[in-house]
């Protein structure tokens, strides 16, 4: 009950929140035809890791995959 | 009190705050929510209307060539004022005269707005810019169509959208208990089903709606809170004023060297429009973006004098300090300008969430209504009816504005909203009254 807490009501709202943000990021970056750098690539596989996160509802990769996309956006900023 | 007493308490606050501010906001909320989702497209509705309403595009050509226009439209109008020039963002879009004719002191002034073939340097037509269907939509979501205090209202909107979005987050989990997200509980009536769509938007379009109310919220307020703590525009520039204002509006400037002058100063500058001075400072200002760059349209500045051609002003964002950066990421961030067409089309997509979770909230409150007491209609019959009257109004509005005219609409909208605000503000008063008057035992 507690992993199931801690998973629906911290883990995957905290996901879709990082979600949001990233689409909108990397839909920005790939505009301005930033496809092959770092900050693109590590955007789109935190993209990816969340989406996947949330669907396979894992800790392992919801974590990591908000974890590693703030520090991108701040790097950004 | 125990701590889960204390805890169940201020959820109940919460719900309370969430449950009220989503009511009473809710339909401003689903308004800005739908004339956002379109105003993200104004740019490209505006340039289907001109190629396929007005059919005018530029004739391809290496140069862009305005002079012998604007001299045309200065002879046409001698006395006109306020010149802008708006240029074309792509090869074969038309550039646009946009200028003020008449008027003593400023009363009674005409507005005037012509196409140009950038490429042959001809006039090839005439709109009433303030009558444009851009104009509506720009309006409409800016301040609902009302001068006075309409831009104030929205920006309470989205005080209230921030609001209802943190406190739904805040009692998330209160209301998903065990259910996990995105499960819809079916056969369980419509209330229950509308509740879940409810939960699973609000929670999957937070962040975005979160940034929105708060953009919003700040765009709406913007001219109140820039006076009440002296804000002052970033890239405002007032020049000094040379010669007088006769002088200044007879000085003739050749735009083609004009441009050179600017693509040296400021290389990455992209112009989307240049204003002609008239008040005697004898200056051309160009505005413009640069690309890659999320910050406000027209944010970076070039100004030129009209003798000598030499830079008096330069304002380049990228070079500005954090805070001025941050004044000018906010329209950006509202509409989502900064990233092409899919950005945009994302933004409509998580932008009609709001009005989505308006009408649900809605729905929701009508069925726990419904218990209570039996009302002529089903709950969502009523929504529906509200739904409709509300999208009749505004296209009603919009035809109103196209083809009889923008202060006629304008008129219609602020009758509407002043007057639904004070019918809505006396009832108010009429039923707390009421219920204050009633005796106890008939409670």
């Amino acid at each position: 009950m507690k992993d199931f807490k801690l998973v629906e009501h911290n883990l995957i709202p905290l996901s879709l929140f990082a979600l949001n943000i990233s689409v909108v990021h990397l839909l920005y970056l790939l505009f301005i035809d930033n496809i092959l750098s770092f900050t693109t690539l590590l955007v789109f596989s935190s993209t990816i890791v969340l989406v996947a996160g949330v669907i396979r509802k894992k800790k392992v990769l919801m974590i990591p995959g908000a974890l590693v996309y703030t520090i991108v956006l701040l790097f950004s900023l | 009190m125990t701590p889960g007493n204390t805890a169940k308490k201020d959820n109940k606050l919460l719900w309370r705050i969430h449950h009220w501010a989503g009511l009473y906001c809710g339909i401003v909320i689903a308004v800005l929510s739908l004339t956002g989702a379109l105003a993200v497209f104004i740019p490209e509705i505006d340039l289907f209307i001109q190629k396929q309403y007005y059919s005018v595009s530029s004739t391809p050509s290496r140069t862009f060539n305005i002079g012998k226009s604007v001299a045309q439209a200065e002879k046409q109008y001698p006395g006109m004022s306020g010149l802008i020039i708006d240029l074309p963002e792509k090869p074969g879009q038309v550039a646009g005269l946009n200028f003020f004719v008449g008027g003593d002191k400023g009363l009674g002034l005409q507005r005037y707005y012509f196409f140009v073939d950038a490429g042959k340097d001809e006039i090839v037509g005439t709109r009433n810019q303030q009558n444009s269907l851009a104009n509506y939509l720009r309006q409409m979501h800016v301040r609902l169509y009302d001068g006075y205090w309409g831009r104030q209202l929205v920006g309470l909107g989205g005080i209230a959208l921030l609001v209802v979005a943190i406190t739904g987050l805040l009692i998330y989990s209160d209301f998903m208990k065990r259910q996990p997200y995105p499960k819809l509980r079916k056969g369980r009536g419509l209330r229950i089903l509308m509740a879940d769509w409810h939960k699973i938007f609000g929670i999957s379009a937070l962040a975005f709606n979160i940034v929105i109310a708060i953009t919003g919220a700040w765009l709406g307020l913007q001219p109140k809170l820039m006076n009440w703590f002296n804000i002052k525009t970033p890239n405002n520039f007032k020049p000094e004023i040379v010669i007088s204002p006769e002088e200044d509006k007879k000085t003739t400037v050749h735009w083609d060297n004009l441009l050179a002058v600017a693509k040296k100063e400021f290389p990455d500058l992209v112009p989307n429009g240049i204003k002609a001075s008239d008040d005697g400072s004898s200056t051309i200002s160009f505005y413009g973006n640069i690309a890659g760059q999320a910050y406000e349209r027209n944010a970076n500045v070039l100004v030129i004098s009209k003798n000598g051609l030499k830079p008096v002003f330069k304002y380049d964002v990228r070079t500005a300090p954090f805070s001025h950066k941050f004044y000018f990421i906010q329209e950006a961030l509202h509409f989502g300008d900064f990233g092409g067409l899919g950005l945009k089309i994302l933004y409509a997509v998580l932008g009609l969430t709001s009005g989505f979770l308006s009408i649900s909230g809605f729905v929701v409150y009508l069925y726990r209504m419904d218990k209570k007491k039996r009302n002529r209609f089903s709950p969502l019959k009523t929504t529906f009816i509200y739904c409709m009257v509300i999208t009749l109004v505004l296209i009603a509005l919009a035809l109103v504005s196209m083809f009889i005219g923008y202060s006629k609409a304008a008129l219609a909208a602020a009758i509407l909203i002043n007057g639904t605000l004070v019918i809505f503000i006396l009832y108010s008063i009429y039923t707390f009254i009421r219920k204050k008057l009633q005796p106890a035992h008939s409670k």
